[in-house]
């Protein structure tokens, strides 16, 4: 069953549980001319983020579609149902010894349909990217309760239009998906991370440049602020996969180039020693008691910078940055005292766009003051265009109003 | 074969077309502008040449705000038109059904920047793809998507038809390093889509224009993800007695896990042909040889070598050559990517399928393309990025012979749709076009294609923007063709 814990931000009058596509059919179909709200709730793991809501629906639980459809595992896919559990998906490969270099915060409880509506990926985007990547294949049903799929079960297909892609992202207001095929990759046999202490954010700019052309290629580049008293700088974890020889090589090259540099690594972490970093990483931006959470993504070369203006703004933020793709998550434990509106809309978002990015709230505990602009804003986004877009998916409104692009 | 041609009155432009020709005038300028018959007809088809028809007018934009007030004039007009980069596209993609006007971006050429340090470069849609490579060379970084066209193709023209190469079968397709996209709409507003970052808020359109072949704007400029190079490489050649050893060697390879950069197979057939164009020393009597490439860390490579020689061995290769120097394997590749122009030396004329099937069933569909070509008396030969599962299986003809073209449409047609038996799709790189119209009704079901257009609809609400493209027009799927003829517009 989903979490439908007391934490749960919608207001549901109740939660449907289909076990067939025929069943969801019906359920949208039902929806639709009485114009009432559908919220997708996968695993009930990231619906802190969104607009706050106020039209009462009904919760869609994928739990019992959670089949895999097929894995031809020499073919490097699988078509899995979109509620299956992402670890469980994982520990299937992983028999196969294969995976997907994804990893989405609360893993362990996500479902494969969540994780692909929020496009959710971890630190592993540096070396890998985001699931839109892997997803080749598609089923979903849309607003009107009409099913239809794209992509297929090939790994290079460019009939018809991209829905995966689409679809990837869309915080289930275009359709509710069922069915997904992901493209697999090879399991590496090996593993290491290496910290490193760089206290000054200059030099950790400076460091940031020179790893860019590093002849190692980290799969992820991940720097935790240290506290306000070393700004701009941190603890960095350069993390590496590959053969057992390829991360060998790399920890001693990646040490010269350090030392080269004038730094030295404090810890190498190999294998199973690995694995408490990951998680602490990956679970960040959910975990520890936050009332506003935030993401900062700015160009790359802009990372600390952001990073050093948080912290001045906001002395008692927690922050880790995915250092090498330019992602600044940020935990609050409690509320800006200069008010939210003057926190982002006034200072922090126009900074990410001067820095060349955006800056989105994913968590906001009372949603007070809280506007569409805030929330989504910086980017210079075409809202309207989306806006038709998903009136064609969802003629009703009712596939999760409110929270994303409806405005 | 030209109906629709045949039905416009082209000799004398109707009035409404000198009008329109008037007004893009004075947007770009006489030079700029093409209305004679005798000029439009080089644009009367691309690489795929079995249909033509020749655009009213033509036109060569140079700026965003330009290709914007043309759309503009056309949409006022009611004209239909569509975009053009390099015309290389082998389904129709810019085939101008219906004529009107084509907006050719060939002049906006320009790398407008290079930024390393974020790993991206933003070019106008007319730049060629062995452009930005060239001009990123000795950088340390490129793009990666790199079609055999690349010498000739734009960038905007990869971004329509989410273009393929050899080299994507480890780093991805087109539309895995196109980061944003400015676009002309329909009606000519101008519109930003992503940008430098990997992700914005709101829906992801960026990925769903790309592949989209003209059916929903005109890309006027594009953010390119910006890959570091390999730190080294190995290329191999595997010569094998057959077809059924070499795709067996493939399928034990990817079934082993191991994704090579590249893995190309050439049959007897072409080789033949590109050994006589480039001399490189190819074994004539091999029934098949795979070109495999592997890139990465230097310290990894010879270990993975080894696997795949084993592999390749323990699938009866006759031998596994490794290419000594960097000469050799530019060579190799050059053979590669030429051999389309090589097959000129087999035959007049010929027609190239691109279907996919899941990489286990090759050795099935290999064997299949070859029962084909018994049976309908057609010699087909067989050059492709195996790795990928995506067969271009070329099919050699006389255009003058009536009655051999009929059988290469049934013989492409039987091809596709055991690709689509295999589970597969009757394109992986070079699009729907035209060309492929008729599959869209096999391979997708009405409710899908349903939505696929109502999708359309909101970017090209009129459907002059590339008409007859992509998606059949309704009514048109129950017709039984041969011939994948040309829809009116929309």
């Amino acid at each position: 069953m989903p979490t439908t814990n007391h934490e749960c931000p919608l207001p549901l009058v109740d939660t449907i549980c289909p076990s067939t596509e025929e069943e969801l059919i019906a359920v949208l179909k039902a929806a639709g001319p009485k114009k009432q709200p559908v919220y997708p709730l996968g695993a009930g793991t990231g619906l802190q983020m969104g607009l706050p809501v106020t039209r009462e629906g009904i919760g869609l639980s994928l739990a019992a579609m959670d089949r895999v459809v097929e894995y031809p595992a020499r073919d490097m896919t699988i078509t899995v149902e979109a509620g299956m559990n992402f670890d469980q998906l994982q520990n299937t490969l992983r028999a196969e010894g294969q995976w997907l270099p994804l990893d989405p915060p609360c893993a362990s409880r996500a479902q494969v349909g969540g994780i692909v509506a929020t496009n959710a990926g971890g630190p592993r985007r540096f070396g890998y990217g985001t699931p839109r990547e892997f997803v080749i294949g598609i089923r979903a049903i849309d607003g009107r309760g009409v099913p239809f799929q794209a992509g297929g079960r090939v790994v290079k297909n460019v009939a018809g239009y991209d829905f995966c892609r689409l679809l990837s992202g869309s915080r289930g207001t275009l359709a509710i998906i069922t069915q997904v095929t992901w493209k697999l990759r090879p399991r590496p046999r090996s593993c290491a991370i290496l910290m490193v202490r760089i206290d000054d954010g200059k030099r950790a700019e400076n460091w940031l440049d020179r790893l860019n052309t590093s002849r190692t290629t980290p799969v992820a580049v991940q720097l935790e602020a240290g506290s306000s008293e070393a700004i701009g700088g941190g603890i960095f974890g350069i993390a590496y996969e590959g053969t057992s020889v390829e991360v060998d090589w790399q920890i001693d090259q990646m040490g010269a180039e350090l030392r080269e540099a004038g730094l030295t690594v404090e810890t190498v972490l190999r294998d199973a020693e690995t694995q408490e970093t990951w998680s602490r990483w990956q679970e960040f931006a959910v975990s520890g008691d936050a009332v506003v959470r935030f993401r900062a993504h700015v160009l790359p070369h802009s990372t600390v910078q952001m990073l050093r203006s948080i912290q001045e703004l906001l002395p008692t933020a927690q922050i880790l940055a995915q250092a090498g793709s330019g992602i600044v998550d940020v935990r609050l434990p409690n509320y800006p005292s200069d008010g939210l509106t003057q926190t982002f809309t006034k200072n922090l978002t126009p900074l990410a766009m001067r820095l060349g990015g955006h800056l989105t709230l994913t968590y906001h505990a009372t949603g007070q003051e809280l506007t569409h602009e805030m929330m989504w804003g910086g980017a210079t986004v075409p809202w309207q265009l989306m806006r038709s877009l998903q009136r064609q998916f969802d003629p009703n409104g009712i596939l999760n109003p409110q929270r994303f692009i409806s405005s | 074969m030209n109906a629709s041609q045949e039905n416009r009155p082209h000799m004398t432009m109707a009035n409404s077309t000198v009008t329109l020709a008037q007004q893009l005038r004075e947007i770009v300028g006489n030079e700029r502008l093409l209305t004679a018959r005798s000029d439009t007809l080089v644009y009367e088809c691309d690489g795929f040449v079995l249909e033509k028809d020749s655009p009213d007018i033509v036109v060569f934009p140079e700026t965003t705000q330009e290709v914007s007030r043309i759309v503009q004039f056309c949409h006022a007009a009611g004209v239909p038109f569509l975009p053009r980069g390099a015309g290389t596209s082998l389904a129709g993609g810019c085939l101008p059904v219906g004529g009107g006007v084509m907006i050719v971006l060939t002049r906006m050429r320009r790398i407008l920047e290079i930024n390393l340090r974020d790993r991206y470069a933003v070019v106008e849609p007319g730049v060629v793809n062995a452009w930005l490579t060239r001009e990123l060379k000795g950088s340390g970084f490129h793009y990666a998507p790199d079609p055999s066209s690349q010498g000739a193709c734009t960038i905007g023209g990869n971004v329509a038809t989410n273009s393929g190469g050899p080299h994507t079968l480890k780093y991805g397709v087109t539309v895995n390093h196109v980061l944003g996209i400015e676009c002309v709409m329909s009606d000519g507003q101008v519109i930003q889509l992503g940008g430098p970052l990997d992700e914005y808020p709101g829906l992801n359109l960026t990925g769903a224009l790309v592949g989209s072949e003209g059916t929903l704007a005109i890309v006027t400029k594009v953010w390119v993800r910006l890959t570091r190079d390999p730190q080294s490489c190995r290329t191999m050649l595997g010569v094998f007695e057959s077809v059924d050893d070499a795709t067996l060697a493939i399928s034990e390879m990817i079934g082993a896990g191991i994704i090579p950069a590249a893995l190309e197979m050439m049959d007897q057939g072409i080789l033949v042909a590109v050994e006589q164009a480039f001399q490189f020393g190819f074994p004539l009597d091999a029934g098949a040889i795979l070109l495999i490439e592997i890139d990465g860390l230097d310290v990894g490579l010879d270990a993975q070598r080894q696997e795949i020689i084993d592999i390749c061995m323990q699938s009866k290769a006759r031998e596994v050559r490794l290419a000594a120097t960097e000469q050799e394997r530019l060579k190799l590749w050059k053979c590669r990517k030429q051999a389309f122009g090589a097959i000129g030396r087999l035959s007049p004329s010929y027609c190239t399928q691109d279907g996919v099937v899941p990489r286990t069933k090759l050795p099935h569909i290999l064997r299949r393309i070859r029962e084909i070509s018994q049976q309908h008396d057609l010699r087909i030969v067989n050059v492709f990025h195996a790795g990928d599962g995506n067969i271009h299986p070329i099919i050699l003809f006389d255009e003058r012979d009536q009655q051999q073209l009929r059988r290469v449409m049934l013989a492409s047609n039987d091809i596709l749709q055991e690709c689509l038996d295999c589970g597969g799709s009757v394109t992986g790189e070079h699009g729907i076009g035209v060309e492929k119209l008729s599959f869209m009704a096999s391979m997708f079901s009405p409710q899908d294609l349903e939505v696929m257009e109502r999708f359309r609809d909101v970017w090209n609400p009129t459907g002059k923007l590339s008409p007859g493209k992509m998606l059949p027009t309704a009514g048109a799927c129950g017709a039984e063709q041969i011939h994948p003829g040309r829809r009116a517009a929309l």
